[in-house]
């Protein structure tokens, strides 16, 4: 067997039966006169936040533990020296508990606010190797490494390979580049670190990257609209089940995010696509259903949201009346503890599991045609483009209506319409050219964008004013807390007006001539009838 | 980086056992260390087993870029690196001659990242080879031998450096190979005149795990820690450091 010189900035990996030590010294000989082997052992745990978010960023960091020392160390996808060490353990896995100083700036940019969570524990058997030559002098030094790999919390530790690493010794490269010659017939994949942590997550059953709030759907132009909607629904639904073990584990508040995003967009569906593709008594009760869903988690998000909120409302009032807002802050969290327990209770109760799997068990059935709606062997594609057509005609003619001296709640329905369009447009976008279907979103969004900076202002000034009532009626907080949190109040309401009036100049180029063609382009066409 | 040269025109006062061990202290805590053996018998490289290099090319290393860092080995311990020894460095010397006198001070900054410190052992000599390695120093150590002759030679060594407009080098010595049973060590040592002009505390007695060192082929603290040697050597690296680094002591 012929092979390629290694390369040797990285660590020669095998996935072949273990090999021991005697077999590796006895590859090792030609090196030189002896060797002198060292054992121990190390445990490599891996951290990323729930969506991978550095994973995404090319980046690990991993906790190493060996011996008495433990360090973080973060690798760069392709680099094998580390970007960055710290001593000490990882803690909560919020970036900001985590040693500000020693940290690369892209951790911190991308974990964010996120929580860093174990993806995976790899435990090592280390054999240190030292090959001296006739003089007793040391020309080469290597870490045989076995790996075993296993998901965080569970049993098994599967073997996941074996790998040699090189510690170079200055002025003695020569005996490091025979070794690896020597050694790749045993040893014959390079593998970094970055990539290191990859194999050994798939030996768990594992991909990286596997989390995306976003909507994945791949349709067929002429599959029934029926089975699409179906398909839809339940690639919904799994976004729900897999959110929920993180929310009962408070582990990160995006969990809930995802979920609830999940329930509205199942019940935006259910409004727009299926009264005419499912039946109708089908449809109404999941919309309660869904909607209870909905109601049942929404204060404990609130309260997330506001207490990620905090450090920002500070900074929008003087520094001398900031610290008054800690009240407000303790107020939050305690809302959150009780509050906790209701959806703790909800999401393990028997209302909310009868739910889950009643919809699952109608959306898996599998009687062709049994349980459908009148169009429900219509293409889904005709039936996408009809659907998105309609949503995108109202929402221009409510849109059109409004100006500045409309009443709040005209805005109000335009963000709705707006988002449940954005919502179609995503479930269906595998149907549509990629990059046309891509700039059509884009348009969207920018509009979406105004009339959520107007609604968070509207809803985020009346939730503070309304947090205000529940602290005084329950005795939390002075006066002085409550004037704080009133001038928090007033910057937001300001805001309401400045979305207020770029709203029309964002909207006029939603409604310019070429947005238009495009969306006419896109689904006039194939619409129904 | 800076440099620390150990220096005395005469042969065997204790420069290389001075030059191996401090430079062993000094990696072992934590500063980045290369020591450069530039005699050509190559004592330093044969403690650390490092053979010395048979072909040279002096020429290359003087013009050649790089050419200084591509020598350098890794020794056994942590942080410590070796330049061996040369056996051309004798031909390095003539060379030189014919350099600007600055060379080796500039060959030596090349390096100035890669290292905190760095050690020269220096060959027996006064030579060319000698001016450019003052030039090239922060610190000249001078190992002696407690007797008035070795006292005469430093007195030399002074007006040298004095003649050549050197004398804002720092320059320290202290007694070496200390042995309290000859009378006129132990007289040299209580003639406080004398110790007046030594510059530094600390002496190196004369001890048998010194001499161990050529069959142990390792600094001596790597294999008689707690020896009175090595206890001398770490005091005479906390007074050298101090003087290089302005850290305080421990
Ligand atoms: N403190 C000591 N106690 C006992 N023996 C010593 C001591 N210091 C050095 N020696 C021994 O004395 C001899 C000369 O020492 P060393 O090689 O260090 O001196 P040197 O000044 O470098 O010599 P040269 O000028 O030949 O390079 C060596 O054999 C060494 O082992
Ligand atoms: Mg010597």
């Amino acid at each position: 067997m012929k092979h390629k010189l290694p390369d040797l900035n990285r660590p020669l990996f095998r996935t072949g039966a273990r090999i021991n030590r005697r077999e590796l010294l006895k590859a090792l000989q030609p090196a030189g006169d002896g060797a002198v082997v060292e054992n121990h052992a190390a445990h490599y745990q891996y951290y990323d936040t729930f969506d991978w978010r550095l994973y995404f960023g090319d980046l690990t960091l991993v906790s190493i533990e060996s011996g008495r020392q433990q360090n973080l160390v973060v690798f760069r996808k392709g680099k094998s020296e580390p970007v960055a060490t710290s001593p000490g353990p990882i803690g909560s896995g919020f970036v900001r508990d985590l040693d500000p100083e020693r940290l690369p700036a892209a951790v911190k940019r991308l974990v964010g606010i996120r929580r860093l969570i174990p993806r995976l524990s790899v435990f090592t058997d280390c054999n240190q190797v030292r090959i001296v030559n006739n003089d007793q002098k040391t020309v080469l030094r290597l870490t045989l490494e076995t790996l075993c790999a296993e998901k965080p919390g569970r049993n098994g530790e599967p073997y996941a390979g074996q790998r040699i690493l090189f510690h170079p010794l200055k002025g003695y490269e020569n005996y490091q580049q025979k070794a690896a010659k020597n050694l790749i017939a045993l040893f014959p994949e390079c593998l970094d670190e970055f990539e290191t942590f990859l194999h050994c997550l798939k030996t768990v059953g594992d991909r990286a990257g596997d989390y995306s709030s976003g909507i994945n759907i791949e349709l067929e132009p002429n599959m029934p609209a029926g089975q699409a909607a179906r398909q839809i629904h339940l690639y919904l639904l799994e976004m729900m089940k897999r959110n929920t073990p993180g929310i009962l584990g408070d582990i990160d508040t995006e969990y809930l995010h995802d979920f609830r995003v999940a329930t509205r967009r199942t019940r935006s569906a259910l409004s727009l696509v299926d009264n005419e593709v499912l039946p109708a008594d089908v449809v109404s009760k999941a919309k309660q259903d869904f909607q209870l869903i909905g109601q049942m988690t929404s204060r404990f998000r609130d309260l997330d949201v506001y207490l990620l909120a905090l450090p920002g409302y500070k900074s929008l009032i003087p520094a001398e009346y900031r610290e008054n807002l800690d009240a407000f802050g303790q107020f939050l969290r305690q809302q959150r503890q009780s509050e906790k327990r209701n959806l703790e209770g909800f999401l393990a109760g028997g209302r909310y599991h009868d739910i889950i799997t009643g919809w699952h068990d109608y959306l898996a059935g599998t009687e062709a045609g049994a349980g459908d709606g009148e169009s429900a062997l219509t293409p889904v594609k005709s039936m996408a483009s009809h659907c998105i057509w309609k949503a995108w005609t109202r929402l221009m003619k409510k849109a059109k209506a409004i100006d500045s001296q409309s009443p709040k709640e005209r805005y109000h329905e335009v963000r709705i319409l707006a988002k449940k369009l954005r919502y179609l447009m995503e479930f269906m976008s595998s149907l549509y050219p990629r990059s046309e279907m891509k700039a059509a979103i884009k348009n969207l969004k920018k509009l979406q964008n105004v009339l959520g900076e107007f609604q968070d202002a509207v809803v985020q000034s009346a939730a503070i004013r309304r947090y205000g009532c529940e602290m005084s009626a329950a005795g939390i907080g002075d006066a002085e807390t409550l004037m704080a949190m009133g001038m928090v109040a007033e910057t937001i309401v300001a805001r309401e007006q400045i979305a207020l009036e770029s709203f029309k100049a964002t909207f006029d180029q939603f409604s310019n001539k070429a947005t238009r063609t495009h969306f006419i382009n896109l689904f006039s066409k194939d619409s129904l009838p | 980086m800076q440099v620390l040269g150990i220096f005395n025109m005469k042969g065997g006062v204790g420069k290389t056992a001075t030059a191996v061990n401090l430079a062993y202290i000094a990696a072992s805590q934590g500063k980045r260390t290369l020591i450069w053996d530039l005699d050509p018998q190559g004592a330093s490289s044969f403690y650390f087993r490092i053979k010395p290099k048979i072909k040279g090319g002096s020429e290359k290393l003087l013009k050649g870029k790089g050419a200084l860092e591509s020598r350098i080995k890794a020794t056994d311990f942590a942080n410590l690196d070796l330049i061996p020894a040369d056996f051309s460095n004798r031909e390095l010397d003539l060379r030189l001659a014919e350099e600007k006198q600055s060379r080796l001070k500039k060959l030596v900054g090349g390096l100035s990242d890669d290292y905190d410190l760095m050690v020269l052992d220096c060959p027996p000599s006064m030579s060319e080879l000698s001016e450019q390695i003052f030039r090239a120093c922060n610190l000249l150590l001078v190992p002696m031998i407690p007797t008035t002759l070795s006292l005469r030679t430093l007195e030399q060594l002074r007006s040298f450096l004095k003649k050549e407009n050197l004398d804002g080098l720092k320059l320290r010595t202290f007694y070496s190979m200390v042995d309290r049973r000859k009378k006129i060590h132990v007289e040299t040592l209580e003639d406080k005149e004398l110790t007046g002009k030594i510059g530094l505390d600390t002496f190196v007695s004369y001890a048998s795990a010194v001499e161990r060192m050529g069959t142990e082929r390792k600094p001596v603290m790597a294999f008689s820690p707690y020896s009175l040697p090595t206890l001398q050597y770490l005091k005479l690296w906390d007074e050298v450091r101090q003087v290089l680094f302005r850290e305080k002591s421990d």
